[in-house]
């Protein structure tokens, strides 16, 4: 599947740069979270953050591990997410960004797009 | 300031800001106003929701059925009818638009009599019944006190729309099942005489007319909105095979209705999507976010895992406070000093002299927490809330803690525990149905979630005057609000808190972080640096204040402010040149600004964490 077109790989390399200097950030989103990547209507690539185990990693998740969150959303959209541009609830309203399980769970995502303020 | 102008003209006519306050907490789906006009699409989003694209209209009109909005006082059929006219043409025809509108065209009559608490709404006409209108949007323009107009949504049930909730809903139920949490089984079997009893010949007349509606249209046939009007329309006839499933659970007690409400559903579903199984067989889990064990027990593995890692308190290696003779005493002075550093030093000294000292628990937490160091803070105040159990303060510190550090459940408990032990508001808990008692699992986040906001709304009503603010109460709203990602919401409550207490340095980095969640990096900026006046050690406050600059790609002023609140720390030094830990937030944080500075000569420095390097690089004093 031709993937050089997507810009969620970029993303993803640096989501996965910021899950290294911090490894206990994606234990922190605790579940396993899969995305969907569309471009053009299409699925073209799955990631998985894998909660649990602590990785982030292409493909679907892998055995073992069963999706809890699978989130639908356009390359150019998860972009928008990805630095923090636009947030999950919003992008949904707008129909961007299709959700399957545990809403809760996907807003943790947040902590692996950005940086988070501390109450 | 802005916020109080309202309060100064004096208009008639005009919309109390508390009106804004009140949108949501309640919330209409309906264009409709009190004259049965239909509103004007006002702009009451802010940014973080807008959409600016050449969709706005349709995206508009989508959101409106986010928006909370109060309901107009009787029930305008044709408002009504032509909203769903409106919005059948607005929305695309799939499946899933008119299936969200349906969920929360559906959610407003559900949740306007859903039976969550015992004092059952006194419905006067079955339908929403009175009407606020939304002020202008005027953005942070927050209402000093809580409106008295607020007392009229007492009769409704106070309303959970975030903009979370509907995105909940709509994913995990497919069309032809029952909606799990404030859908209509409880409000159609529930309250049976209420709502049957109330059904008069125009409001029948009107269901009537939707459904015509609806057969012309092309809305999905089989959702529960359907069934519902159809319901209605026969003024009181027999229920859907869905709901009359649902009947049987909905009779009995309330902690096995929800037990029962579970099982169906789990089993509804697993019939359904593959992956499915794996989550509706273990739900707990996904709340509890651990490993595959009992779904009763694993609650409690959950927090008896957090328990682990904040169990016990690790102190500072060498202390020099050790030997004071008064080290409690001398730590607040410290903190009154903004010394923050040695003020956690000193009361790290108070309790290792004496363990059982309550207040120094308290406040090593609450210094902690400001020096960026939450996990620490978690366990001082663990230890505070295990000798004093009703320390309200303790509770709301750890509620933050918890939120920070993303553990949902530890912080929902927290702000529970917090109502629990306020005698201003603890009787709210007790009016309540005995719902899963403190003993029991909450089983789902979103249960807790609901019911907390309730409680919490409740409590905000309870105010006599307008002037009377519970700042704490509203801190308590704005963590609630923070954890589902309600940024904004939970903004406007620490404003609120902000304007009872405006020298209160937390509240206003409170304040700044929500903004600055939210999106909102510029306001963020301004809150950190009122904090920053008034308490100008407050290591967290600039640590948020770098983060911000960070978001508006300000680095080298990042990097700047991260080495200030590092150097802050490593100031903590006592007599003999002893430090304090230094947060590792902040190191992580600064290591991803430094290389957006494209610095790589720097990178090494932060790897070894060289400060004096990096503070005579960035000629920091």
């Amino acid at each position: 599947m031709p993937q050089e077109d997507l810009q969620a790989q970029v993303a993803f390399a640096e989501i996965n740069k910021r899950a290294q200097a911090q490894p206990t950030l994606v234990k922190k989103v605790g579940a396993v979270i899969v995305f969907d990547i569309t471009k053009g209507g299409n699925v073209q690539q799955s990631w998985t953050i894998d909660g649990k185990q602590g990785t982030i990693y292409e493909g679907k998740p892998k055995e073992g591990a069963t999706a809890q969150v699978t989130i639908t959303v356009d390359d150019d959209d998860f972009i928008q997410l990805a630095t923090g541009q636009a947030n999950a609830p919003a992008l949904f309203a707008k129909g961007k960004l299709k959700v399957k399980g545990n809403v809760m769970l996907a807003q943790k995502l947040s902590t692996l797009f950005k940086e988070q303020s501390k109450l | 300031m802005a916020a109080l102008k309202p309060l100064l003209d004096a208009e008639c006519g005009t919309t109390n800001p508390l009106i804004k306050l009140s949108q949501f907490y309640t919330r209409d789906n309906t264009l409709v106003t009190q004259d049965g006009l239909i509103k004007p699409a006002t702009n009451n989003f802010t940014s973080a929701n807008l959409t600016g694209g050449s969709n706005a209209t349709i995206d508009e009109l989508v959101n409106e059925y986010h928006r909370p909005i109060a309901a107009p006082n009787t029930f305008h059929l044709e408002g009504l009818l032509t909203g769903l006219r409106l919005a059948d043409d607005a929305l695309d025809n799939t499946n899933k638009h008119e299936y969200e509108w349906t969920t929360q065209f559906l959610d407003s009559f559900t949740n306007d009599f859903s039976s969550h608490a015992t004092n059952v709404p006194k419905i006067n006409n079955n339908f929403p019944s009175s009407v606020i209108h939304p002020p202008p949007n005027q953005h942070m323009q927050v209402p000093p006190q809580i409106m008295n107009d607020f007392h009229l949504q007492q009769q409704q049930q106070s309303q959970q729309h975030s903009q979370w909730m509907p995105w909940n809903e709509q994913t995990y139920i497919p069309p032809s099942a029952s909606f799990p949490l404030n859908s209509n089984p409880i409000f159609l079997d529930q309250q049976p005489s209420t709502i049957d009893a109330g059904f008069d010949n125009d409001t029948v007349k009107a269901a009537q007319n939707i459904l015509s509606l609806l057969q012309e249209t092309q809305f999905a046939a089989d959702t529960e909105f359907k069934s519902f009007v159809e319901h209605v329309a026969g003024g009181n006839g027999e229920k859907s095979t869905v709901d009359a499933k649902k009947q049987e659970a909905t009779r009995d007690a309330k902690d096995a209705t929800v037990d029962k409400w579970i099982n169906e559903f789990s089993n509804e579903l697993s019939n359904e999507n593959q992956w499915q199984p794996d989550w509706t067989a273990d739900p707990v889990s996904l709340s509890s976010l651990d490993d595959p064990i009992p779904r009763s027990q694993s609650w409690l593995r959950h927090l008896m895992d957090n328990g682990d890692n904040y169990s016990e308190y690790k102190f500072a290696q060498t202390n020099p406070f050790l030997d004071h003779s008064n080290p409690f005493e001398e730590g607040l002075k410290r903190l009154q000093a903004h010394d923050i550093v040695n003020a956690v030093l000193l009361f790290e000294a108070a309790v290792q002299k004496q363990a059982d000292h309550v207040d120094a628990w308290l406040y090593l937490g609450i210094t902690q927490s400001e020096n960026e160091q939450d996990g620490p803070a978690i366990c001082a105040l663990k230890k505070c809330v295990e000798l004093d159990p009703k320390n309200l303060q303790a509770y709301l510190t750890l509620a933050s803690c918890y939120a920070n550090e993303l553990l949902t459940n530890e912080a929902l408990d927290s702000l529970r525990k917090w109502l629990e032990n306020n005698d201003k508001y603890s009787h709210l808990l007790s009016n309540r149905r005995p719902q899963a008692a403190v003993e029991e699992p909450r089983l789902l986040d979103e249960l807790a979630f609901e019911e907390l906001q309730e409680l919490f709304l409740q409590a905000v009503s309870l105010s006599n005057s307008p002037s009377d603010i519970d700042s704490d109460l509203q801190v308590c709203l704005g963590v609630l609000f923070h954890l589902p990602g309600d940024y904004d919401k939970a903004a406007e409550c620490f404003n609120t808190a902000v304007l009872a207490k405006p020298n209160d340095a937390l509240l206003w980095n409170k304040l700044g972080a929500a903004l600055a969640n939210g999106g909102q990096s510029e306001k963020a900026v301004d809150a950190y640096y009122h904090a920053l006046t008034l308490s100008p050690g407050f290591v967290r406050a600039r640590y948020n204040l770098g983060i911000s600059c960070f978001n508006l790609s300000a680095y080298k002023q990042a990097v700047e402010h991260f080495l200030t609140a590092l150097k802050q720390q490593s100031d903590g030094i006592g007599p003999q040149g002893t430090h304090v830990q230094m947060s590792e937030n902040i190191w992580r944080t600064l290591a991803i600004a430094i290389g957006h500075l494209q610095r790589p000569d720097l990178e090494q420095s932060v790897a070894n964490k060289d400060l004096s390097k990096l503070l005579h690089e960035f000629q920091i004093e």
